[in-house]
């Protein structure tokens, strides 16, 4: 159930907050318990059975590493390796099985059997949930949750359970026990909800159309201008759907009465890599940063060659790999490890870059470009041949189609409003909005904007449904 | 948002926009959208037919909200005016559509744009096999005294590339149909018909296309040029042919206008073609039923004409829409039976010989796709009688059975799994893939019988049901009698 689908919009959204608002304040947490399993169960029975034993195990592990807190050091290493393997265990399980298998095939040339596993929706983040919970209290930054509602809920709340953000526990512990709905929240919500559906329905959808139509095309049947295209394209879809799918997560928090954290900061803005991956999936990369690059950069303190670079093409590794089962999501992970290891590399060394801002603007915007293509594409042979015909290195077949096919008025419209979306107008333009701010006019005009994103996004999502019939070609 | 009254108004047009929608969907569903040109889904029982609690449910219940929202036809509209107003988007959604500088709209969905931009132009060796292959079957036809006629008809994009909108660019002069159309005008064996040159040069005087009324097809005028082309064709095999001409009907001008309801219009010329004489073909709409004919048609275009005058010729028509929304009811004139099928039940041709008997065999098709595809066909002199079978007509519930069907090779050719020639039983008229195989190494000679057993038939869930047994060579074609079972369930 995604959050732009009308079974969740018109059906569960409705009823969970209706039944939030309506039950007693002691009862909330385990309706929502059960909202955000029913929410689960939509994708498959099997998936729910597999999510509440990963859940309970969890809960176990968190019980154990309490236990062993005040062990020696031995036993307490012993048992978050056990935790943190048996987690990852899970993950390669359930989401790697088909690419190892493949791979591991290929290398020895023996056809390994088939293995399906039921498909867990979100596995990546609630896996990297429970790890960072399990984490913290090995680290004593939260001991571990004794309430199995309150770890239930943690793992489950189904704002964040699908695509994040990834929420670290004791925030979580801390909000739940202040739990508070008011009108204030629940407005502030509503309108994150509702910009955040407007983000995707209203500009990731439409740009994803002309996406997939040049990335279905063979990497070299697209020409020059149309590649370029189809990455611009898709580096706009990505960031809208996953930042609106983020201000949706957020909204519905605000609605039930949790601050999720941040996820996006204009990425786009970035100036470098290592700006970028603040700016990015920043909880993703926050986590990387705690519960891998920090004990890495600790546990190898002692080297003082090309220390950090190696730690950072570690964690970008691992990065690449944690968005997907294929070689082309590692090779993405590793062009960012490559830039921020030099990056970090240059910061070592003190060198400061003399390039003007717009320069490294611009630089630092073809790296994540050509970054986005190696993501979106099949596979990685395939993301290189489109990279090739990008930069005139692959000759591209005639195809006939022109850029106007693919760039009609509706995608250039949307494409300007997304680059107008990416900038941040309340930073650059303060004087204006403080001024807006203390307007009368700041309510209605804000009121006019929500209600012009909600008639728009509900259109799309209702008409996004529209299939025609029409019998004029056998 | 400061004020209470901003934040209470927001949160009261967020519920409303979530709630209202559905208090005022359609609770029963499956009413018929007028934009869509479907009928909407209806509300999903909950139970199934052994009154558990139905498994589709879930899916059906998603799909009945999807269609039947309280509003959405609406929105839909004011989607499709936004888009057509600001953007110049057709409207026509889920087929991709599109507008050439003079208004000329064409079908373009991606397998066809290899050829609109002529990217694809076949070689000699595609020619040769395509031109090859309707000579083989011309002679298979011959075995059996069945001439065979072939014409192809351009698509529009083919006789209008000048219409197309710019963001095409064209790659070639020739299209593959203009390459496929000269290699089999010099073919041998049987009779080709090409109205391509004719609609092309008679343009200049009149449309031969609809511009946009119809987004795929050729006009009234187009229709009648290929008419003549094919029958033209065909009275090279049968020379007393009767064709009809322009003299056999009054011709007079009409205008014809598409209007949508988000804002889209065209008007264009056309001609009416009324005629003047009283028709003898009429359709039977009871003939595929009796013959238990089954189809991969998903519009069901079969059609069968049955004449007056028996003595005329007999015919099989293969084609696609060109034919039968424009061409069936004079071609029809011209013989005693008609049967058209769409070239998607391709394999079924070889049934209807056997039924229809006919003198000839007409295959077209709109394109370089179509011809390719009805080079395809395989004639076989496959045929098959059900001599005996023991099937129960009444069973217990749950109670297995072994059935035994006695079948004789009534053909010229032996029967084998090897030629992957099969029992298949179909269960309440439907083709589940239920076949029951020849042993291998056993060769069933023509003349020979041979006992097919079905294992274990069992029935749990309803309360009749009913078996058909016929036999198949497997991805050709069904062949033979076919006999039907019905079975009462105790």
């Amino acid at each position: 159930m995604v959050f732009s689908s009308q079974i969740f919009l018109f059906i569960f959204l409705p009823l969970c907050l209706l039944g939030a608002y309506l039950v007693r304040p002691d009862f909330r947490k385990y309706f929502l318990i059960l909202a955000s399993l029913a929410f689960f169960t939509w994708t498959s029975k099997e998936a729910l059975v597999i999510f509440v034993v990963f859940v309970l195990i969890n809960y176990s592990f968190g019980l154990l590493l309490g236990k062993t807190r005040s062990k020696d050091t031995l036993v307490k290493k012993i048992s978050i390796w056990l935790v943190v393997l048996t987690n990852v265990a899970f993950l390669l399980a359930f989401k790697y099985l088909p690419f190892m298998t493949s791979s591991l095939s290929g290398v020895t040339g023996v056809e390994l059997p088939k293995i399906d596993l039921p498909v867990l929706l979100g596995v990546s983040f609630f896996v990297f949930s429970a790890i960072s919970y399990q984490y913290d209290i090995y680290y004593n930054k939260i001991a571990p949750q004794k309430n199995l509602a309150d770890f239930v809920l943690y793992m489950s709340f189904f704002p964040k359970l699908l695509q994040g953000p990834i929420t670290r526990a004791g925030d979580f512990a801390t909000q739940l026990a202040a739990t508070k709905l008011d009108l204030d929240k629940l407005s502030r919500g509503v309108y994150r909800f509702t910009v955040g559906l407007a983000k995707k329905v209203i500009i990731a959808d439409q740009l994803g159309a002309m996406v997939d139509l040049i990335f279905a095309n063979p990497a070299n049947a697209n020409g020059v201008s149309i590649a370029w295209l189809g990455a611009f394209g898709y580096a706009m879809q990505i960031f809208f759907d996953f930042s609106g799918y983020t201000d949706m997560a957020i909204g519905l928090g605000q609605m039930l009465g949790f601050d999720l954290p941040e996820n996006f900061n204009f990425p786009y803005l970035a100036l470098n890599i290592s700006d970028f991956w603040r700016r990015w999936h920043i909880t993703l990369s926050s986590w990387f940063r705690d519960y891998v690059f920090y004990p890495l950069e600790f546990k190898r303190r002692k080297q003082k060659v090309f220390r950090t670079e190696s730690n950072t093409l570690i964690v970008f590794f691992l990065t690449g790999f944690w968005h997907g089962a294929g070689w082309q999501f590692i090779a993405w992970g590793l062009w960012h490890g490559l830039f921020s290891s030099l990056e970090a590399f240059l910061r070592a060394k003190k060198v400061k870059a003399k390039a003007p801002a717009a320069v490294r603007y611009l630089v630092t915007m073809l790296i994540v470009l050509i970054g986005w293509v190696l993501f979106r594409s099949p596979d990685l042979g395939y993301g290189l041949k489109y990279l090739g015909v990008m930069f005139g290195l692959v000759k591209p077949l005639e195809t006939g189609l022109t850029l106007g096919w693919y760039l009609n008025a509706k995608v250039a419209f949307i494409l300007m409003l997304a680059v107008l979306a990416c900038i941040p107008w309340k930073q650059w333009l303060p004087k204006y909005f403080e001024k807006m701010s203390g307007s009368r006019l700041n309510d209605p005009l804000r009121l006019i904007v929500f209600l012009i994103l909600l008639g728009f996004s509900i259109m799309m999502v209702m008409s996004s449904t529209y299939s025609s019939f029409i019998y004029f070609k056998f | 948002m400061k004020s209470t009254t901003s934040k209470v108004l927001i949160v009261i047009a967020f519920l409303a926009v979530l709630i209202l929608p559905v208090l005022e969907s359609d609770k029963v569903g499956g009413a018929l959208s007028p934009y869509e040109n479907r009928y909407l889904a209806k509300f999903p029982p909950f139970f199934d037919e052994t009154n558990n609690f139905s498994k589709e449910f879930k899916s059906g219940f998603e799909t009945w909200l999807n269609d039947n929202l309280g509003g959405r036809q609406k929105l839909i509209r004011l989607s499709k005016t936004i888009n057509f107003r600001f953007f110049g988007e057709l409207g026509f959604f889920g087929y991709r559509v599109i507008k050439g500088p003079n208004g000329w709209l064409f079908y373009a969905p991606d397998p066809e744009i290899p050829y609109i931009v002529n990217s694809f132009v076949p070689d000699d060796v595609v020619t040769k096999s395509i031109k090859d292959s309707f000579e083989r079957i011309a002679d298979e036809l011959e075995d059996s005294d069945i001439s065979l006629v072939v014409a192809m008809f351009p698509s529009k994009f083919n006789v209008y590339p000048e219409e197309l909108p710019t963001s095409l660019k064209l790659l070639n002069k020739s299209s593959a149909a203009e390459v496929i159309d000269e290699a089999l005008k010099n073919a041998d064996g049987f009779s080709y018909g090409s109205p391509f040159n004719e609609l092309v040069v008679s343009k200049s005087v009149f449309p031969t296309y609809s511009r946009a009324y119809d987004i795929g097809h050729w006009n009234q005028y187009g229709a009648f040029i290929g008419y003549s082309a094919l029958m033209k064709a065909a009275k090279q095999q049968i020379p007393d042919l009767r064709i009809l001409t322009e003299e056999n009907f009054t011709i007079t001008q009409v205008e014809r206008e598409l209007k949508t309801e988000w804002g889209f219009s065209s008007k264009e010329i056309d001609l009416h073609y009324e005629p003047d004489f009283t028709r003898t073909a009429v359709e039977d709409t009871g003939f595929f039923e009796r013959i238990n004919y089954t189809s991969k048609d998903t519009w069901k275009s079969y059609r069968y004409y049955k004449n007056s005058d028996a003595s005329l010729p007999r015919a099989i028509l293969v084609g696609d829409s060109y034919v039968w929304q424009f061409l069936l009811n004079n071609v029809a004139e011209s013989f005693s039976e008609l049967v058209f099928i769409h070239y998607l039940d391709l394999d079924q041709v070889n049934g209807l010989l056997t039924v229809i008997e006919p003198d000839v065999v007409m295959l077209m098709g709109q394109g370089f796709p179509a011809v390719w595809a009805l080079s395809q066909l395989s004639i076989t002199n496959l045929s098959a009688e059900i001599i005996s079978h023991d099937t129960p007509t009444t069973v217990e519930r749950g109670e297995s059975y072994n059935v035994n069907i006695v079948v004789r090779n009534s053909s010229d050719q032996a029967w084998s799994e090897d030629e992957q020639v099969r029992l298949c039983i179909f269960q309440d008229g439907k083709d589940f893939g239920y076949r029951i195989n020849l042993p291998g190494g056993v060769k069933v000679d023509p003349g020979q019988e041979y006992t097919f057993v079905l294992y274990n038939f069992r029935v749990n869930d309803v309360d009749s049901t009913y078996l058909e047994y016929q036999m198949i060579k497997e991805g050709y074609q069904f062949f033979g009698e076919k006999e039907r079972v019905d079975i009462v369930v105790e």
